[in-house]
């Protein structure tokens, strides 16, 4: 083993009754990775959160942390720290009194304590706060005050369920930057819970995309939104088309025929048959229109469409058209709105060539 | 086109009849407030004449004669009056102490245990709550009276002890019902164990609601009649026992003077109690 993983979950399972909340997951979170567990409500993040924390206890399968298995452990006795949802502070200490509470549990020297609860506050900027109650403090500020009562621990790994949920767009913009600023700066292991793709994609090392207690992918941001391993990371990623169709050809890229169209993508590695239903997902800013005729052909495995326009919105940036290609299969596209010397723009009953790379274009199973 | 009316800035808004609903939600607030009003007279008049009758200097009661605090003073030469103060005072203040401590540890142990009859358990502490007096007090005299148990103040404070442990439950119980479990799960998470946990959080956070329910406790010791009235012994009454028994030769000014301290000092008690709990 090159490198000792900072949290290891190897087929853990999780059981309420008859609800399986973790369904047999494993997970190698690397040292100083900024790792996200990204899924809808109710697929069981909170739950995996909480069996590292040591709340709740597998009902099958393993946790190391550090490579010591923690099976039994208390939460007391973990070296990890919890930035909850609802942040959690105690409404009858002062905000010092709050982040000093684990060092103190520590036995850790006055002085010392003074020290590192002055420094953890200025970390997350709320220095001039430490003698104010929770309940007089504003959302973003709270939140704060939880993350430094976390950090000031140095923890191994730092578990944050959801911190920034509760907090508006823009302040919750912000959090992010700052909170991604400060996981560089002290380098701890972040494992970062959060239903909001956007959230996770712009801050994580990398994703496990979770639905119903499984795993469905593990990778880096970018792997996740250009290569989406099934149709449920793809539409839960980012804005996807779906074309479903029948593999027709499984030489190198795989063809699909759409009612009697034939469309090219790549399989990616996944193994496909022909005569298999499949679906192909192509990113609605990975599809590029043209007049017929001008279309370009550089780039050697270009899908190359003709279709029609059957909706044009200008949203600023974008153009978003809906172009119906073959029948039951009409697919969104944006184009950039460049400026006037460059725009090329459709109207609504515009017949228009639909080009992609078939590198783009991911022909999934269900 | 019809053009639109402004009133100019400062005018009054042009008055207009009032609609049917508007009405009917005037006279319906009109009959709730008399109502409420009503309901205060009936329940506090009567006291309002004792209070004021305790201060008459005339010993027949309802003859009005002039202002005096004669019978206040007469109240503390009454030695056996005084005796059954210091028993009142005495019972209240050790079945608070024990209730509030044995209560507290049942609200938690009901709260955030499970364990096996666990819903008996639940069911049997509430019961003296709901149970007539009558059968409690008659129950718990059978209960000395089979052990052979001298009835004395010991006997009042075991029987108080007895009621007061489910009214400091049910309140204790109720704030710990409201309490955030994550600030626990905070507390353990920051390395504090199950001890450290229960001393640095749940116990502060659990203060207010221990606190009104000793005051309820005393409360309800001071002001008990039935219950103790059949377990107190010989030469051990408690206040509410002793003026029923100087009722028994007519309702005297010095009753009224005794009863105006004791209604003073139970809505003293339940005002506290009462502003502690919305904390
Ligand atoms: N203590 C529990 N008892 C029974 N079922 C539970 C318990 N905790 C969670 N569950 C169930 O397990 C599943 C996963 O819950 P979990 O809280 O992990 O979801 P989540 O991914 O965190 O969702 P959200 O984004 O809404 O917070 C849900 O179906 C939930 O109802
Ligand atoms: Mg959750």
């Amino acid at each position: 083993m090159a490198q000792q993983l900072a949290v290891d979950l190897q087929n853990v399972t999780k059981q309420f009754g008859s609800v399986k909340a973790v369904d047999d997951i494993s997970l190698g979170i690397q040292d100083g990775e900024f790792f996200s567990l990204l899924g809808p409500s109710g697929c069981g993040k909170t739950t995996t959160l909480r069996m590292i924390a040591g709340f709740e206890q597998p009902s099958e399968g393993e946790i190391y942390i550090h490579g010591q298995p923690v099976a039994g452990i208390p939460p007391y006795k973990r070296p990890v720290n919890t930035v909850f949802q609802s942040y959690a502070l105690f409404p009858h200490m002062t905000v010092a009194q709050n982040v000093a509470f684990g060092l103190e549990m520590k036995k850790v020297a006055k002085a010392e304590i003074t020290k590192r609860v002055t420094e953890a506050l200025e970390l997350v900027q709320l220095p001039q706060m430490s003698n104010r109650r929770p309940r007089q403090l504003s959302g973003g500020q709270q939140q704060r005050v939880a993350l430094a009562r976390a950090l000031v621990n140095k923890p191994e790994v730092l578990l944050l369920d959801e911190p920034l949920g509760a907090l508006d767009l823009k302040l919750r913009k912000a959090m992010q930057l700052e909170l991604k600023q400060i996981q560089s700066e002290v380098g701890i292991t972040f494992i970062y819970v959060t239903h909001d793709q956007e959230e996770a994609l712009t801050m994580s090392d990398r994703i496990a995309v979770m639905s119903n207690g499984l795993v469905q992918q593990v990778g880096a941001p970018r792997d996740i939104y250009e290569h989406p391993a099934n149709r449920f990371v793809a539409d839960f990623i980012g804005e996807t088309n779906f074309i479903n169709g029948t593999v027709a050809g499984v030489n190198g890229l795989t063809t699909l025929a759409v009612g009697g169209v034939k469309m090219l993508g790549t399989a990616d590695g996944r193994s496909l048959r022909e005569g298999q239903k499949a679906t192909l997902a192509i990113r609605p800013e990975k599809v590029s229109l043209a007049a017929p005729g001008q279309t370009k052909t550089n780039g050697k495995n270009k899908v190359t469409l003709t279709g029609e326009v059957q909706e044009a919105i200008y949203i600023g940036t974008d153009t978003r058209y809906r172009i119906h290609l073959v029948d039951n299969a009409s697919i969104f596209v944006r184009v950039q709105n460049l400026g006037a010397r460059y725009d090329t723009t459709f109207k609504v009953g515009d017949k228009v060539a639909v080009q992609w790379d078939a590198e783009n274009a991911q022909i999934l199973t269900e | 086109m019809t053009t639109a009316t402004v009133n100019p800035p400062g005018s009054r808004p042009t008055s207009r009849r009032l609609t049917r609903d508007e009405l009917r939600a005037a006279f319906n607030k009109r009959i709730l407030t008399w109502l409420s009003i009503g309901i205060f007279v009936f329940l506090y008049l009567p006291i309002l004449i004792l209070i004021i009758y305790s201060f008459n200097e005339n010993k027949i009661v309802g003859v009005w004669t002039g202002f005096s605090l004669n019978w206040y003073q007469e109240l503390f030469k009454d030695a056996a009056l005084l005796n059954s103060l210091q028993v009142s005072l005495w019972v209240a203040f050790w079945s608070t102490i024990l209730s509030t401590i044995l209560g507290t540890l049942a609200a938690i142990v009901l709260e955030r245990f499970r364990f096996w009859g666990k819903l008996t358990y639940d069911a049997v502490l509430y019961l003296p709550i709901i149970i007539p007096d009558i059968v409690m007090a008659l129950s718990t005299l059978l209960f000395f009276v089979i052990l052979n148990i001298p009835l004395s103040r010991y006997t009042i404070l075991i029987a108080h002890v007895a009621f007061n442990i489910s009214f400091v439950a049910v309140v204790v119980r109720a704030r710990l019902a409201d309490m955030d479990r994550r600030l626990e799960e905070a507390a353990a998470d920051l390395g504090a164990n199950e001890w450290l946990t229960f001393r640095r959080i749940t116990l502060p956070l659990l203060t207010p609601g221990i606190v009104s329910g000793a005051l309820l406790a005393f409360t309800l010791s001071l002001d008990d009649f039935v219950i103790t009235f059949f377990v107190a012994g010989p030469g051990s009454t408690t206040l509410p026992v002793r003026v029923y028994s100087m009722i028994k030769f007519g309702v005297t000014p010095e009753v009224n003077a005794v009863s105006t301290l004791m209604f003073l000092g139970s809505t003293l008690l339940v005002v506290i109690s009462l502003v502690l709990q919305r904390r």
